[in-house]
């Protein structure tokens, strides 16, 4: 019998791009989602805010997801009053269990950057101009 | 983390993923005609293994049923939980072991109704009971 690992692998390059597309969206939801609990919203209190119906919000957060612009995020993001990011899943893992790891990728890399040169021009405060009065 | 016959699922950290041989089948039959929420099934699998159901819970695709009796001599209610896309339905819970927590994929079906089937529900907690 099939595995279902073995059924959910994209059987094309345009079906891999349709299951990227749909993932990032449900990410999407998810965070969402997530948002409206922290803030005790409801579906009803989110549709308000928006001044849309509620079954357009129950739309957007459903497995179809249509409608969810991402204008129409920024403006759920703005009526619960929280800031998203956008940022690569390997980028979220190390910030989210290991923010000091986090920190030393960074640090790493500003060491890595080429160090300026040392001061080199020995005349640069030199007086050019040794018989001008300043006014 | 393994149960007998149940196929894991999902690379998540929160906690395994495993689906009953009835749900893979199921799903292998309506992937002939509805792929692409079948596909959305098994991401939704995979975001359960990552954040587990508390933070899935209540969304439109994922939410809580219930808690339901588990038969058990020992008694207790366990929560069952459905996964959804557009008109398929997968049912589970979380049964734990030795310590650690999965998520098990129980019974899948196809919605007809607007209320979700409760004597399948409570067949659903049965079998998690019987996994504890």
């Amino acid at each position: 019998m099939t595995s279902l690992n073995e059924l959910l692998k994209p059987n094309s390059n345009e079906e891999a791009e349709e299951f990227a597309v749909e993932n990032l969206l449900l990410s999407i939801q998810i965070a969402l989602q997530k948002a409206m609990t922290s803030k005790g919203y409801s579906q009803k209190m989110l549709a308000d805010a928006l001044s849309v119906s509620e079954a357009r919000v129950s739309q957007m957060l459903s497995s179809g997801g249509s409608n969810l612009t991402l204008r129409s995020v920024g403006k759920i993001a703005h009526a619960l009053d929280q800031v998203f990011e956008l940022v690569t899943k390997e980028e979220a893992e190390v910030l989210h269990t290991k923010p000091s790891l986090a920190q030393d990728v960074q640090v790493k890399s500003l060491m890595k950057a080429p160090r300026r040169k040392a001061w080199s021009d020995t005349t640069a405060n030199e007086n050019r101009f040794p018989f001008e009065k300043a006014a | 983390m393994t149960l007998d016959g149940f196929e894991s699922f999902g690379s998540g950290s929160f906690c395994p993923v495993l689906v009953a041989p009835s749900v893979t089948e199921f799903l292998v039959k309506e992937n002939k005609s509805d792929r692409r929420h079948v596909a959305k099934i098994g991401q939704i699998l995979e975001k359960l293994s990552v954040y587990g159901p508390l933070h899935l819970n209540n969304t439109e695709q994922f939410k809580h049923e219930g808690k339901f009796p588990t038969g058990n001599v020992r008694g207790g209610d366990v929560s069952v939980y459905v996964v959804k896309a557009f008109q398929l339905r997968v049912y589970g819970g979380l049964v734990r072991r030795n310590g650690k927590s999965m998520f098990v994929c129980i019974e899948a079906a196809k919605k007809k109704k607007n209320r979700a089937d409760q004597q399948q529900l409570k067949r659903v907690a049965r079998i998690i009971g019987e996994l504890q």
